[in-house]
């Protein structure tokens, strides 16, 4: 187990920390990389889990690394909470130091509305989360927060794609003993950390853009209650006064340019 | 000015990834990522070559999307319709994915 860290650390050009590792250590017994079936079982009993949560809701503390036009590296912050009352009820609060956007959609209309700018949009959405995912993607370019989480285990989950997947060891993440994963793929990095025992949520999550020169990192530490109580207006979006409603550019093609 | 480094990697998709994206934490979030199999498409905006720089400084061509605006912008409603309006130039709010971006519009007065 501790080699194929270490292993896994060299391959990523990671730096541990003074120590970490001996000479010997440094010599990995294989260069093989190999896909856990450990590792991937426990992120389809994951997927599995979340997709029998009919209510819950998750608060998760992000960062995001970005570039200056220097190349230093810079890290961005927010939070997502994600409340969710299968089958038709859903909203999400994006806060960050770059984001601001609410999602609110009960069962008949989806809207987002960024607080800061007072503008919003809408559309009259389908019945269920099930349909609903697919009408944001495909037609509004609109991921769902946290989405990818919950289909690993299905059909559409991302298990083809991964080269290596290790299981690295027990940590602790906010005082639950959780199980660490360590997975490549083509152009990322990515580690995850699942609760041990009866509930086997995603705990903590990074992901390593290893196709970069600078190794920009997103990660986020989730915290999970899955005995929410919802009040009833918490999906339907009643637009302050002061906001204004703009429409959907579902264009493609057109030339950008940026103030930033 | 920063340079948003996901663009690129966005167009290739990444499944976890997705939920950054959605997350917005970053124009790039949704690329940061990962894992896999979302396409391309998803992200208008973040799909385009982003120009930037000058091109505000004179005329705006009729129908050039930007990420922001100055600050400097006053916000308008014409009939009904919101607006910004930066001295000459006029910009027409709008949703692209989970993103506002303001397109170049004619003045509407």
């Amino acid at each position: 187990m501790r080699s194929d860290l270490v292993a896994v650390a060299i391959a990523a050009g990671l730096t541990l920390g003074a120590g970490s590792r001996s000479k010997a250590e440094a010599k990995p017994a294989s260069t093989k990389v190999a896909v856990d079936p450990d590792a991937i079982a426990a992120l389809q009993k994951m997927g599995a889990f979340l997709r029998e949560q009919q209510k819950f809701s998750v608060r998760a503390t992000v960062t995001t690394d970005d570039l200056l036009a220097s190349g230093q590296k810079v890290q961005f912050g927010g939070t997502v909470e994600l409340m969710v009352r299968r089958p038709d009820r859903m909203r999400a609060d994006v806060r960050g130091d770059r984001s601001d956007e609410h999602i609110y959609y009960d069962g008949k209309t989806f809207t987002i509305f960024g607080e800061k700018v007072g503008y919003y949009a809408s559309f009259q959405a389908p019945p269920t989360l099930a349909e609903l995912k697919d009408v944001t993607e495909r037609r509004y370019g609109i991921d769902l927060p946290l989405a990818d989480l919950f289909y690993w285990g299905t059909e559409h989950d991302g298990t083809s794609d991964i080269t290596a997947a290790t299981t690295v060891g027990v940590s602790t993440i906010a005082g639950a003993a959780c199980d660490h994963f360590a997975f490549r793929q083509k152009d990322v990095d990515w580690e995850l950390w699942i609760e041990q025992g009866a509930r086997p949520v995603p705990r903590k999550l990074v992901i390593t853009t290893t196709s970069e020169k600078s190794r920009p990192q997103h990660g986020m530490v989730l915290d999970w209650d899955l005995a929410p109580k919802f009040p009833d207006d918490l999906f339907t979006f009643a637009p302050p006064p002061q906001a204004h409603k703009v429409e959907f550019d579902t264009s493609m093609g057109r030339s950008v340019s940026s103030h930033q | 000015m920063r340079r948003i480094i996901m663009d690129r990697i966005g167009s290739r998709g990444l499944v976890l990834a997705a939920f950054l994206a959605a997350a917005g934490l970053a124009p790039s979030a949704a690329n940061a990522v990962v894992v896999v199999r979302r396409s391309v498409n998803y992200h208008p905006v973040a799909r385009r070559a982003v120009v930037t720089g000058a091109a505000v400084a004179t005329a705006v061509a009729v129908g050039t999307v930007v990420r922001s605006i100055p600050p400097s912008c006053t916000s308008v409603v014409v009939g009904n319709v919101a607006y910004q309006q930066c001295g000459s130039t006029w910009y027409q709010p709008r949703y692209a994915g989970s993103a506002v971006t303001y397109v170049v519009v004619n003045p509407p007065r």
